[in-house]
Order: structure tokens, then sequence, then C-alpha cells
């Protein structure tokens, strides 16, 4: 911040808390340093997590059905979430083929009756559309459970940037390639968050990812049970 | 910094008018089927151009510094043996308590070494929520995670953050049993995950008490109502190599921490609080100083510093931590030992500081400033590198660290009374600027215009002081020599007598926006390569990731770097002594020396950014009998 800005800040009333700047205000300007920040009660911090990250924007699938993001997609639910741009090719293929390795890997958990959804945004809404994207469903041979999403270019960037698919280096933020590297994988209602990279070895990810969630809730949990080689059999 | 937010708002503006250069129409979009009830555009704060990684747009309410004392945390009591429950045995205790349905232990593996090192103290304590945490008067009470003295009720024992701090003595083998009693999942606030994994940060420990983030066929966390006992056999390296029994006291290490470091979450959890200090003394630095290497006593003048920056919800007033950032996270709120921008009273003697940068991602450049006259130039003396004695105490009038590396310094409050005019305060500033979790800008900051995180109030007049006084024996008072050694026999371990094995290259790299090393991903149960037990190599360590910058931690041993981007660290220099941690710049390469000594087993090399590490940036390796040659691995 320059010297400019930082005096106008301190003329506003804005002065730094972290900073010096903040400590020397306390002397100088008294007054304004000693008011009370009034909180609000508190928001219920899965609120909070929805208000910012989970926005509840409309989308639709590959298959053309309009859905709501957090209402009909994450609330109360395991969630895997990437972004692709299917014209950002080889990148789109490699990661789309290799979710699909994780999908078989974990098994009757992605579909059905299943405890795990999957879901692929687009970040090029413009061109990925429901029939663009159910054709690349089609081609990677994705089962149930796994959605392809797209949607009102503005709503999917607002998406985007909410559940953090974004860099401060405009660059990297500009790059799809980037913004495709992660797979997200959520626990909505424990509000627990987690990042695999989504061009990593499959049978890596579905470990971490069962790290995560915990065994298959249909099968009985072995007392055992810790996260290790074991948890994740091979591919049938 | 913050942004101002008239800058904020122009960032959004900006971003919306290029959505709008996209030059969609409404008829585009109606085309597709696709417009939304609620209109074109709709923009939300999270097009802010904070949000973008360094904490979802969160600017944390105005406080005021200096309000409440620093606090000193409490050190973790001795327990007798009974007082642990089960037995704490060699092998785990997989019986399977009724009560969870999981294992009494989290541990999968037997101790190694404790045999021969019989436990002589016994530790305990419990990691739980603590719900009336103060940070500042002005926030609300809120919770953070943290670790209490072992008590079974925290309503008479409650967790604390930074946990207690543990003080152990070498060739006094302690074992912690450290009980998860977290709040069940969907009750952490919004972030935190009640599994943990307590690594203790540089000590030369087993592969089973390492608290590493992930082992092929071993458990390396532990759920709620299980603990886990952990074993330090309190000998330095080399004690069944090199220096049986006792291992080599060149290798005594003196300030370390500890904190959580369940793979995937660590950078939420350590932020949630789960840390604290760890202090080894032994029969030279004993922590009093009348005796010994008569550094400044332990605990009232001889204090374990823990710094971290936090995000608080302006609206709340809670802290908070964005899950969601890639880039890594930046406070802008400044806790010592817990709370914000404390003061400490100090007598007019000399102090030992054992700092530690607590993370998730800020690097500091840390000087004494005169708040009332900025231009004085106030000297420190740096007597440790990660917590390790320097062969040659380093005099300087700033000391930067990375995330998780630890400076003890000394100040000498009567020599800054004497020399600068007998100031009233003195503040701890913070003078390096850092706008994002990628790494510093490089700007130091004018004095007055960092970030203030101490300030000490200098009180009484001058003391009686017996203490060391490094001043007459500090670089560049008198010149630096490699076979100095100051501190008695803690000089530096030889390095030239031993001929690396191998030479190992490490590319820190990006690929597609995912991190890599030498162009691989992280693997969770594989090693990468395997080191022979008992030798030396040499790494080089390249940081390939443009601006970005990473501190680069590895377990089992410290290290010793030889050169930074080409260039020889001689001796007089902060990094000429034991490291375990290596703040790799952009564009840096380091080259090191390390022992791979006594132990067995799979460690981890990763960066200490814990938001970098929990996104991958990170490597598994192995020690065995018979090692590989892979120079790129
Ligand atoms: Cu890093």
């Amino acid at each position: 911040m320059e010297a400019v800005s930082r005096r106008k800040a301190l003329t506003m009333g804005l002065a730094l808390a972290g900073g010096g700047v903040g400590a020397v205000a306390a002397r100088d300007l008294g007054p304004l340093m000693g008011s009370q920040p009034g909180f609000h009660h508190p928001e219920p911090a899965r609120a909070a997590m929805q208000r910012r990250h989970l926005p509840n924007v409309p989308l639709v699938t590959h298959e053309g059905y309009q859905v709501r993001f957090y209402d009909d997609l994450v609330r109360d639910k395991r969630v895997l979430i990437n972004y692709i741009d299917t014209h950002n090719l080889p990148n789109a293929s490699v990661v789309t083929a290799n979710l699909a390795l994780l999908q078989r890997l974990l098994r009757s958990r992605v579909g059905g009756k299943g405890d795990i959804s999957m879901y692929s945004i687009t970040s090029n809404p413009r061109q990925d559309t429901p029939d663009v994207l159910g054709a690349w469903a089609r081609r990677h041979q994705a089962r149930p459970g796994w959605l392809f999403l797209t949607g009102e270019p503005g709503e999917v960037e607002t998406l985007r940037r909410s559940l953090g698919f974004a860099y401060a280096d405009p660059a990297d933020d500009a790059d799809p390639s980037a913004i495709g590297a992660i797979l997200k994988h959520g626990n909505e209602a424990e509000m627990r968050w987690a990042h695999c990279q989504a061009q990593a070895d499959a049978r890596q990810v579905a470990l971490r990812i069962v790290a995560d969630f915990g065994p298959d809730p249909s099968v009985p949990r072995d007392p055992q049970w810790f996260c290790s080689n074991s948890t994740v059999a091979p591919l049938p | 910094m913050r942004q101002h937010p008239d800058k904020v708002a122009r960032r959004a503006l900006e971003h919306r008018q290029a959505i709008l250069r996209e030059g969609l129409s409404r008829r585009d979009l109606l085309k597709m089927g696709l417009l939304s009830s609620s209109g074109f555009l709709v923009l939300q704060s999270g097009l802010s151009a904070r949000a973008k990684g360094s904490g979802g747009g969160v600017l944390s309410p105005r406080l005021t510094p200096f309000v409440e004392p620093l606090t000193i945390m409490p050190v973790l009591p001795e327990r007798t043996l009974g007082e642990l429950g089960p037995t704490p045995n060699i092998s785990p205790n997989r019986a399977v308590n009724p009560a969870t349905g999981l294992p009494f232990e989290g541990r999968t593996e037997a101790h190694q070494s404790r045999s021969a090192y019989p436990v002589r103290k016994y530790l305990a304590t419990r990691m739980g929520a603590n719900t009336n945490v103060r940070p500042h008067p002005d926030l609300p009470p809120q919770t953070f995670w943290g670790y209490n003295k072992g008590g079974t009720d925290f309503a008479t024992d409650p967790a604390v953050s930074p946990g207690p701090t543990i003080v152990a003595r070498y060739g006094s083998p302690v074992l912690v049993r450290r009980f998860n009693d977290l709040p069940p999942p969907g009750q952490n606030g919004g972030f935190g995950v009640p599994e943990v994994d307590t690594h203790l940060h540089n000590f030369h420990s087993a592969t089973d008490s390492d608290g590493g983030p992930c082992n092929p066929v071993e458990q390396r966390f532990f759920f709620r109502g299980q603990y886990y006992d952990y074993f330090y056999n309190m000998q330095y390296a080399g004690f069944a190599s090199t220096h049986r029994p006792a291992g080599d006291i060149r290798e005594a290490l003196g300030t370390l921490w500890y904190h959580d470091h369940r793979v995937d979450h660590t950078a939420e959890n350590v932020y949630k609080g789960l840390a604290g200090m760890f202090v080894a003394f032994n029969e030279f630095d004993t922590g009093d100083e009348t005796t010994g290497l008569r550094l400044p006593g332990f605990p009232d003048f001889d204090i374990p510093i823990m710094l971290s920056d936090k995000l608080f919800d302006p609206t709340t007033g809670l802290l908070y931590f964005d899950t969601f950032g890639l880039d890594g996270l930046v406070g802008d709120t400044f806790l010592v030992n817990g709370t914000v921008q404390p003061f400490l009273e100090v007598t007019k003697r000399r102090y030992r500081l054992r700092i530690c940068d607590g993370g998730p991602s800020r690097f500091y450049q840390l000087f004494l400033t005169n708040p009332d006259n900025l231009g004085q130039s106030i000297p420190v003396w740096v007597i440790s590198s990660d917590g390790n004695l320097l062969p040659r105490p380093v005099q300087a009038t700033s000391f930067r660290l990375g995330v998780a590396e630890r400076n003890d310094v000394i100040v000498d409050f009567a020599k800054i009374a004497e020399r600068f005019g007998n100031p009233s305060r003195i503040w701890l500033e913070n003078r390096l600027e850092q706008v994002n979790g990628r790494g510093p800008t490089g700007k130091i900051l004018p004095p007055g215009q960092g970030n203030a995180l101490i300030e000490f109030r200098l009180v009484g007049s001058k003391v009686v002081d017996t203490s060391f006084d490094p001043e007459p024996v500090s670089f560049p008072n008198v010149p630096a020599a490699p076979d100095d050694h100051v501190f008695g026999p803690i000089g530096l371990p030889p390095i030239d007598n031993e001929t690396p094995r191998l030479t190992r290259s490490f590319r820190f790299e990006r690929g597609n926006g995912q991190w890599q090393i030498n162009g691989q991903f992280m693997a969770c149960t594989d090693f990468r390569f395997t080191v022979q037990q008992n030798t030396m190599e040499r790494w080089i360590l390249k940081n390939n990731s443009g601006s970005w910058q990473h501190p680069v931690h590895i377990h089992l041993e410290e290290f010793r770097i030889l050169r930074h981007n080409g260039q020889p660290v001689l001796p007089g220099s902060v990094e000429y002594g034991r490291k375990d941690t290596v703040k790799l710049g952009a564009g840096d390469e380091v080259e090191l020396v390390m022992r791979f000594r006594d132990y067995k087993g799979a460690y981890p090399m990763h960066c200490h950014n814990t938001v970098h590490e929990d996104h991958a940036m990170m490597l598994l390796w192995n020690v065995d009998e018979v090692g590989d040659n892979k120079n790129e691995p």
C-alpha cells in the first residue's frame, strides 16, 4: 500500500489493526481505535459457509435438468467437485479419464444408493452447453452419480470463485488447466473440505477421499479400520 | 497488508467489466436455456480482489494493540504412570474400546528404541475445543482447539492454544499420551477435522512417534476417543550408530514445536490451535542461568513465543479460515501465544526469546523498533537456527523466519536502556510485506509501518544479570570460523569427514496448477526413494515454481546448508547452523547435506506453508539398510 493511501486510510478511520499504523493510530487518533466493534449474533457456521462458499446458483446438468447448486447438489452430501473446460485439450480429457477411473474405484459409493456424488463443472459455460457436456460424459463413460454442469456464465463464475477454484495470480486464474488442476472433496454437513490433485493417480486420490469420508457406510465397519493401502480395493 | 476498500471495489468492477467484455448477450443465454431468474451476471462478494486466495475477502475487525499481556504458556506437568490409564506398552494397545468401537490406541507400530531407553517421564495431554477463548477483549468469546495439561475434565483443565510447553531433558526419555477429545464431526465451527497426528518438529523421532502425514501400511492419524502414545528417547542423533549410546552432543536440539500433521488438513488444524512449543535442555543448555552455558533462566527469562497470523470474521468476530483457498492464507491480525498483539513487561536485563513462525503461510522479517524513535537500529543476538544453538551467536538488527522456522534470540533490555535513550517501550515488529499466500514481496516496510507483534514495556532500573552476554563473542564483533563452538561442545558436527553417498535433486514446481516434485505428484502409500541408513547424502532443492516461495521441511535429522543460490553459506550466517527447514525463495537453489541415522521407515519432505502442504507439496522417502541410487527421484 502506498504511503498516500495509507494516510488516506487513516483519515477515513480505516487504520490497520494488524500493523504498526494501527498501533500509532491508537495514540494519535484515540477515539477511532477505541470504538468497540459491534458483532452480530454469530451466524451458524454452516450457514456462513454456505453463504460464502456454496452459493445456491442455478445450473443445468449434462442431461438437461435444472438444479440449484446448494439445495440440490451439495446440502447434506459428500461431494467431489472439479472444473473442466472440454475445449481445453488434452488437459480436460486426462482429468476426466482419471475421474472415470476414480468413479470405478469408489464403486457403489457413487450413484444409486451411494453416499458420494461427483460434479464436473465447466469453466467455459459459453461453449460447454448441456449437449456438449452430455456428449463428453458419454465419451468418457461416466456412470450415474457423476454430473457435468453448466450454467449462465455469471453464475458459473460466481460459483467458481466461491468454491475457491481461483488464484491470486491473474495468469493462473485465467488458465483453464490451473483451474482444472484441483479435485475438491467435501462433506457439507461436517464442514469438511479438502483437495486432491485431479491428475494424481486415481488410487491415491481414492485413498485420500476415503480417509476423509470414512469407509463405505453401507458395509459394517472394521474396528481396526484406518486409512492405509488396504482401504481401497484394486479395480475389479 | 489489507486492501483499501476503494481498491477492492475497483478490482471487483474491473472484473465485472472483464466479464461484460466477453460479449455474452441475453439472447446467448436464453438460447442455452440458462438465463437465471436472478438476472444477468449476478456478482457476489466472492469477486473481490482479496477473495482470490488470501482469505475469502475477510477483513478482520480493527483491534487496539497491546491491551493484554503476553501469555506464557504453562509447562505440561509430569504424570505418574497410574494417571495415564492403560499401561503404555512398547506395543500399541489395539484392544477395541466398546465405547467407540475403535481400538483404544491409534498407534499401530511398536516404539523403536524404547527397550534400550526406558521411559523416565510420563506426560499426558488432551486435545479438545475451548469455547471461551478471548484473543482480544474486543472479540467475543470463541472456540479454538488446543491441548490441556492432561486432566480428564476440560472444565478444570481447559485446552489452551498454543498448547502447554513440553520441557524435556536429554537423557530422560519421555512418553506423551495424547488423547483426541475433539468435538464430533459437524461441530467444528466451519473448519478443523477431528482426526489428529502430532508431529514433534525437528525431533529425531522414530516413525512410530514422528507424527508424519502418512505411511503405506501404518496408521498416522487417530480418531476421536482414541489416544496415541508418542515416545521420545531424548538421545542425540547418532545414539544407535556413530555415537552409541547417547548420541552426538553436537546434535543437541533446543527449541522445537509440536503441531498437528493430519494429511490434507494440517493448515486448518494448526490454525485452529493445534500447536505448542517444546523445549529440550541438557547439561550445558540447562535452563538455569547460574549453570552450564548460563543462558537466561527458564521460565522467567527464557520465553517460547509462537507467532500466528489470523483472520477474524468482521461480522461475528470469530476466527475464520478459508478451507477453499489454494494460494495460502495471510492473516491481518497477529496473535502471539494466542493473544492479539500483547505487551510484556520486562526488566532491564537479558531475555532468551524462542520465536517460532507458526504459519500458515507468512514469512517474517523481525526487528526491534522503538516506536518513539523510529530511526534507531537496535541489535539482537541470534543464538540458534531452527532452535539449534549456533557455533557463534550472530549480532543482527533483524532476522527472517519462514513458516516453522525458529530463532532463539537474546534481547538485552539493559543495553537497550543504556544505548537507546532509556525507551519505555520496544516493539517486536515484522516489517516484511506479504500480501498473499504465495510468499513475501521482499519489500521491507519502514519502521513503525509493519506489524507490531509484541510491545515490550521496560520497567524498573537495571538489574543484576549474570546470564551469558553474547555481544563480546558474536559475529561480526568477532570473526567467525568453521570450527567455532561458543556454546561449549554444542558446535557443528563435522561434515567434511564423510563423503555423501549420493546427490539427489528435487525440483519444487507446478504442473498445470498442481504441486509437483520432480514432475510427480504426492503419493501417500509409496516411497519416492530409499536412503541408506547411517549414511550422508547431498540434496539439491530447486524452486521452479515461479514467484511462489516455500519453506521446505525435512523430517528425521536436521541438515546443513552448504550453498544457497550457488553462494557458500559462510560462518557468521544464521544459515550456518543446523536446520530442519529452509526458505526456498523464488527461483532459489539450495544445496544441503543430511545424515539419516538410527531409525528406519518412512519420513516426508514437504513445504511448510501448510496450505501448500495440504495441496500435496510433499513426498515420502524411506530409510532402510540398503539405499537406492535415484538421483532425481
Ligand atoms: Cu510452499
